[in-house]
């Protein structure tokens, strides 16, 4: 593409990659401390920094994000692949896709809890598909017991939790046990299952529209309960 | 797309529960719609929070885990090589080869100083290539951002011709910074260029960026200042001669509206 300069004395300039970087360092570290001033999580301010420090080359800020959030990554794999192996595998995974990525991560789009967290999934589903294998216990919690809800039972306190992190476990499991059954079930398939809405509403033999319905009513109803305990303060 | 069908849509996308196609179909009106990309935000921060429950369900990692996770974090860091203003954790090395070598093994060290020579000519090439790339990158991350930034606004200018051109228009009104992106847009007879003006609401049209289109139709401009006039209206693209007029000298080829 060859863009030429206007003649004009207003000077645009166009494609020239130095400015644009300059404009992005610019533009990120102004948000950032716009984040901070908003921020009224210490958590936050603390993600944001890590994540910024991991994109500046510093390993000890990854060290911190996985003392942080590797038990949470750790357990989502875990809880879909059924083996410690692949677990620790979608964690490592996680963790260097984090570190490649990390000059990208804008907190204005989620917190880094929601960032890692989803990335750790995405490996996770990716580990599943390949290996084609299922959770036994979860495909088998969906066909024979529709009610239960295998991400709340079994989970235990570990010793020297932060009180913070042990409040908001129980606040989800408390909102979870609000939902409809059917709503809980089918967030439940698409989380930790990874199927899409229609897989979905095929599994249970239900329409699409009323499986997207109470997926959202779900979701809604979980967000209301739960905004005070939102990882971070990027939104 | 209505509000409930937004709401739907972003639920089930930050549970991952859209097939590829809908992700995909979705994502395109998320870079529009600064609502729904909160609306995913928010449902994203409830799916972390579902993740939370998992913990404690089974056996937990090796004590090792996150030793291996340094590790593999340091792997990361061999590529990509340093920027040419630092040194590189080898060159030292080759320094102290070169010194070992000039005190004198005879005919063997001739050879080696010259390998060890090439070798930096070639690290040096590297380096030079790496930073095109660096730059490369940089420069698409920078277009995805801006494409992607929560306050940018997109308008499409149309025609009625056929095949018809379509230009986007992706503005930032607080930074004041648009990006311009075309498909099927005919390259100009040679000699001419499209340029694009912004139509203040009853003014004169404020003359912006010349640009032309690759064969393919494709054009994208970045950092397209947006003026400071108030009340923008309307964003058009006129054919003008080679270097941009002051003022439009043919009619329209494309139009749209700019919501202020």
């Amino acid at each position: 593409m060859l863009p030429s300069c206007g003649g004009s004395a207003m000077g645009y300039r166009l494609m020239d990659t130095v400015p644009v970087l300059h404009v992005t360092s610019v533009v990120r570290s102004s948000r950032a401390r716009a984040q901070m001033a908003d921020l009224t999580t210490s958590t936050g301010v603390r993600d944001a920094d890590l994540v910024a420090q991991m994109a500046a080359g510093d390993e000890r800020a990854a060290a911190s994000l996985y003392d942080k959030y590797g038990p949470t990554l750790y357990a989502v794999a875990y809880r879909m692949l059924g083996q410690r192996a692949d677990a620790e595998e979608v964690v490592l995974e996680a963790f260097a896709q984090a570190w490649r990525g990390a000059a990208r991560f804008e907190g204005e789009r989620g917190s880094v809890a929601a960032w890692l967290t989803m990335m750790a999934r995405s490996r996770a589903l990716d580990l599943v598909r390949s290996r084609q294998r299922r959770s036994r216990i979860t495909e088998t919690a969906a066909r024979e017991n529709p009610r239960s809800s295998p991400a709340m039972g079994g989970w235990q306190e570990k010793p020297g939790d932060a009180v913070e992190s042990d409040e908001r476990r129980k606040r989800v499991a408390i909102a979870l046990a609000d939902l409809s059954p059917p709503q809980r079930q089918a967030i439940e398939l698409a989380y930790f299952e990874g199927l899409s809405q229609s897989e979905i509403a095929e599994r249970l033999s239900e329409p699409l529209g009323t499986v997207k319905t109470r997926m959202r009513l779900g979701m809604q109803k979980l967000r209301d309960a739960l905004r005070p305990y939102f990882h971070g303060a990027g939104l | 797309m209505d509000s409930q069908d937004m709401k739907d849509l972003a639920a089930a996308y930050a549970l991952g529960a859209l097939d590829p196609a809908e992700a995909r179909s979705f994502e395109a009106f998320l870079a529009t719609s600064p609502e729904a990309r909160r609306e995913v935000a928010e449902f994203r921060e409830v799916a972390t929070l579902l993740a939370t429950t998992t913990e404690g369900g089974g056996p937990g990692p090796s004590s090792d885990l996150g030793d291996r996770v340094l590790a593999r974090v340091a792997k990361e860091k061999v590529l990509p090589l340093p920027p040419a203003a630092a040194r590189p954790k080898w060159i030292p090395w080759a320094a102290a080869a070169a010194v070992l070598l000039a005190v004198g093994f005879g005919l063997q060290s001739i050879t080696l100083r010259r390998q060890v020579a090439e070798r930096d000519k070639a690290i040096a090439e590297l380096r030079r290539d790496f930073g095109t790339t660096q730059a490369q990158l940089a420069a698409r991350e920078a277009t995805l951002n801006a494409i992607l930034e929560p306050d940018v606004r997109l308008t499409t200018l149309t025609s009625t011709s056929t095949p018809a051109p379509v230009i986007q228009l992706f503005m930032n009104p607080k930074k004041r910074v648009a990006l311009i992106h075309t498909f099927n847009l005919q390259p100009t007879e040679s000699g001419r260029v499209y340029q694009l003006w912004f139509i203040p609401k009853g003014g004169k049209p404020i003359p912006s960026v010349t640009f032309n289109a690759e064969p393919t139709g494709h054009a994208m401009v970045e950092q397209v200042a947006i003026p400071e006039a108030p009340n923008l209206a309307v964003a058009a693209v006129t054919n003008e001669p080679a270097g941009g007029s002051p003022q439009p000298t043919t009619q329209p080829i494309l139009v749209g509206a700019i919501g202020s």
